[in-house]
């Protein structure tokens, strides 16, 4: 037989197969496109098995290897930032606006084909806040969960928690107020296999044999310190799946400084990109690059407390000063696009005329410092920039202090030095405010103007507080009718812009390249014109997406 | 001071200098130094922006070029400018620690040797105590501390480098304190710090030199690896360490950045090196014409 005849052969019975599966209901895969190569491996880059646990619910922060991909939440965000029901097939919200009904799919089940209830995820929050969960304040402040704090301290039984089963296929949350955007919220709540938890324990989740999960992929081969693979999950049976049969992660990869090297290799077939890498792909591959514009703010905050920073005209003078698009298309080309607001571009309530509001003024800057005590700067006392220490991926902080350092300088005559501290020095300084001057960094946890907004109520992150701003973000945070909520909010920012507590700079873009063979959905741009998401999406991309002839 | 010779302490210097300058290696090492110190001194006239003017920003990571002869850097600096400003920080943080340094330790060297007994033990504890610290250790934990700065930089570098020069002078001061004129100087009535300070330190000058000289490019290597972890001199200061941390990141590609602060970097260490090298065998006459 020729080699035609014999793939043509093959792939008959393969049609065959693949038929006979869909109609009887087992398959856990899409049917392939026609330029698709049969094998379908993606070969993926991984972070180093610095972490613990593949286990969402177990650790967000230390957790290992692709936990996006092996992990199905109860609803999920699909490319256009719109919530798509997943294990959930709908909800419904009691009059009152507290409790939310979410109905599962009946034929759930684990990766070791034991069935998927609602107790799954009952167990799974119960677990969080009797181990003192690492992202627990996600549950008490953002979800907003009923009696999650009152649990956590011990003062009632878990029982009392606003969550419970009310049968196999019924999930009932209640949170303390109304959360109208809980759904969104609901994008981090993953099931936990009791099942194994209670055989095993908290170890299940930190080996192939007893690893188990409930998402289109698993975990097929878990070599520690090399690499591990994820193959597709032949219980799954929700509504995402894959083109792609297996996906190799290797470790040692994830950097761009070692993952580029290994991507002009083929040895994976994506990588994140640093701004000198960036500048190389624009130049010799740019059909294989892709920006992904992130909800990550960066932004200037002072503690208003203190001397200097407690006139806000100080404070309005800094705004004015930074010139956010010289910024973001000179040093920072490619890695930030320039922000004036805290709900930025793209985001829900953003006021597109906000941007008029803090607009570079450097004449206005220089006569608001005058008028505060500082003409030039002069007996402006000396500042120190705080900037927190992060990975490579977060290559613009550096070049943006030495920016703001140089243009301070040059518009108002003011001395601050840059300096970077690791995290936890930083993050204590922050939340403790025992320093007065940093650029901090914001990333999305859900998609909705709390999310943001939260973050200048009085007794929180910052030393700012405003009895009106909080009463206006609390009201809007309760409001179902989206105009009015809108309203409130812009309000709101109008009163952050004017007050000034913290000077709105820029988000960052992710820059990374995929190889052409990688196609689908998955790497296509959305509505809003943007390809690839953050890991965020991790989960829609890899079930959106096939490797083709190459 | 002798008419026919020129000499500080009891090294002459016009001897040493014969046999100084023959070293070739370390002839070339002094061209390098003099002609760096010249750079640094007429840097405002040949380098086309302040080390700190961010004058470039729509030329950012451009290659070297007859415009720009080290290039660009990442935030829209000329390299040139910044690597030659960053001679005057290195060698300014190398000199005044050597200093500082040599203000410490020929003190506490020359009271332990003399003095002997407590004193010595003391002071030579204290000269382990600080020679088991990693130094680049306590030079972080000290920046976290006190905040970084050239300064703060300079005070952490000699408080790590002062225990050569003291356990130089200390073993210099034992052997001469046995020396006849010592001996006799004492036989005759002279006070303790006469004896010390006429007789035994102008003897030792020649090891205490070496030592200053060669405490520099330590000194300079050590605020460098500083500056590479992000805790040495504060920006915009130029600093080579910090040039080629942040250089890293373009390595691959905008090869510059990392390369001509680390040629400056290398060349100004070995130069110092082959000084104090060349410097130790002119003024010892036990090593002459060996070579």
């Amino acid at each position: 037989m020729s080699k035609i005849k014999k793939s043509i052969a093959i792939s008959l019975l393969s049609g065959i197969l693949v038929v006979g599966v869909t109609v009887f209901g087992f398959a856990a895969q899409k049917s392939l496109p026609s330029d698709a190569t049969s094998e379908q491996i993606l070969y993926y880059h991984t972070r180093m098995e610095a972490g613990t646990y593949m286990d969402f619910m177990k650790t967000i922060y230390n957790r290992v290897g692709l936990c996006e991909i092996v992990w199905e939440p109860l609803v999920g965000f699909n490319k256009d930032l719109e919530v798509v029901p997943l294990e959930a097939k709908k909800w419904e919200v009691a009059k009152d606006g507290l409790t939310w009904t979410f109905h599962l799919r009946k034929e759930l089940t684990w990766s070791d084909g034991k069935p998927l209830t609602a107790h799954d995820y009952v167990f799974a929050l119960q677990r969080c806040i009797k181990q003192g969960y690492d992202f627990g304040w996600y549950w008490s402040w953002a979800a907003g969960i009923k009696n999650w704090s009152k649990v956590e301290k011990g003062e009632l039984p878990l029982e009392e928690l606003g969550i419970k089963a009310l049968d196999d296929y019924t999930l009932s949350i209640t949170t303390e107020t109304p959360k109208p955007y809980l759904p969104g919220v609901l994008v981090w709540l993953y099931p936990v296999p009791r099942h194994a938890v209670e055989e095993y324990g908290d170890e299940y989740a930190t080996r192939a044999e007893t690893m188990v999960s409930n998402s289109p992929f698993k975990v097929g081969e878990w070599v520690k310190q090399d690499h591990i693979t994820y193959v597709v999950n032949p219980n799954y049976h929700g509504i995402w799946k894959p083109y792609l049969k297996k996906v190799v992660s290797k470790y040692g990869t994830e950097d761009p400084e070692t993952g580029f090297p290994a991507y002009l290799n083929d040895e994976i077939y994506k990588c994140d990109l640093n701004p000198g890498q960036l500048a190389y792909a624009q130049k010799n591959i740019p059909e294989e690059l892709h920006f992904a514009p992130s909800f990550q703010l960066f932004y200037l905050t002072f503690d208003t407390t203190k001397q200097a920073f407690n006139d806000v005209r100080v404070r309005q003078a800094f705004n004015y000063a930074l010139n956010r698009e010289e910024m973001c298309s000179t040093v920072l080309k490619g890695l930030a696009s320039p922000e004036w607001q805290l709900l930025m571009k793209g985001y829900p309530g953003h006021d597109p005329e906000a941007k008029e509001l803090s607009k570079y003024d450097p004449e206005l800057a220089r006569r608001l410092l005058s008028g505060a005590g500082y003409p030039n700067g002069k007996g402006f006392p000396k500042l120190e920039l705080w900037i927190r220490r992060e990975g490579p991926m977060m290559p613009i902080q550096k070049p943006a202090g030495e920016y703001i350092q140089a243009h301070l300088k040059k518009i108002l005559g003011v001395d601050i030095v840059p300096r970077i501290m690791d995290m936890k020095t930083y993050m204590d300084a922050l939340n403790k405010h025992t320093h007065n001057f940093f650029l901090a960094p914001y990333n999305f946890d859900y998609v909705d103007p709390s999310n943001f907004m939260d973050l200048f109520l009085s007794g929180g992150r910052h030393a700012w507080s405003n009895s009106e701003y909080d009463k206006l973000v609390r009201e809007a945070d309760a409001t179902w009718d989206w105009e009015t909520k809108a309203k409130l909010y812009r309000k709101a920012q109008r009163l952050l812009i004017q007050e000034s507590p913290a000077v709105f700079l820029m988000t960052q873009t992710y820059s990374m390249v995929w190889k052409p063979f990688v196609k689908g959905e998955g790497v296509e741009p959305n509505k809003d014109g943007i390809a690839t998401w953050n890991p965020m999406y991790l989960l829609y991309i890899f079930t959106h997406i096939y490797v083709a002839e190459h | 001071m002798n008419v026919k010779t020129l000499s500080v302490g009891r090294v002459d210097i016009l001897e040493t200098w014969r046999y100084f300058h023959k070293n070739k290696l370390t002839s070339i090492g002094l061209g390098v130094i003099f002609v760096f110190i010249l750079a640094t001194i007429f840097a405002p006239l040949i380098t086309p922006a302040g080390y700190a003017e961010q004058k470039y920003l729509h030329e950012i990571n451009n290659f070297p070029s007859i415009s720009h002869w080290f290039g660009v850097d990442a935030v829209g600096r000329d390299y040139f400018s910044r690597v030659i400003y960053g001679i005057r920080v290195s060698l300014l943080v190398g000199s005044t620690t050597a200093f500082i340094a040599l203000f410490i330790g020929v003190p506490l060297g020359a009271l332990a040797g003399y003095l002997g007994g407590t004193v010595d033990w003391i002071v030579m504890r204290l000269v382990e105590t600080f020679s088991v610290i990693p130094p680049l250790l306590v030079a972080i934990l000290f920046v976290t501390v006190a905040g970084s700065g050239l300064q703060n930089v300079i005070f952490i570098l000699a408080l790590v480098s002062w225990m050569d020069i003291c356990r130089l002078v200390r073993g210099e001061v034992l052997t001469l304190k046995e020396r006849e004129y010592s001996i006799a100087a004492k036989a005759i009535g002279a006070k303790s710090y006469r004896i010390l300070f006429r007789h035994l330190l102008p003897n030792a000058v020649a090891p205490i030199i070496v030592g200053l000289v060669l405490c520099v490019p330590n000194a300079i290597m050590l605020e460098a690896m500083l500056s590479f972890l992000g805790v040495g001199v504060n920006p915009p200061t130029p600093s080579w360490g910090q040039m080629i941390s942040d250089g890293l990141y373009y390595i691959q590609f905008y090869w510059h950045l990392t390369l001509f602060p680390a040629i400056f970097l290398a060349l100004t260490v070995l130069s110092l090196s082959f000084i104090g090298d060349g410097l130790r065998d002119a003024v010892d006459p036990k090593l002459r014409g060996r070579r």
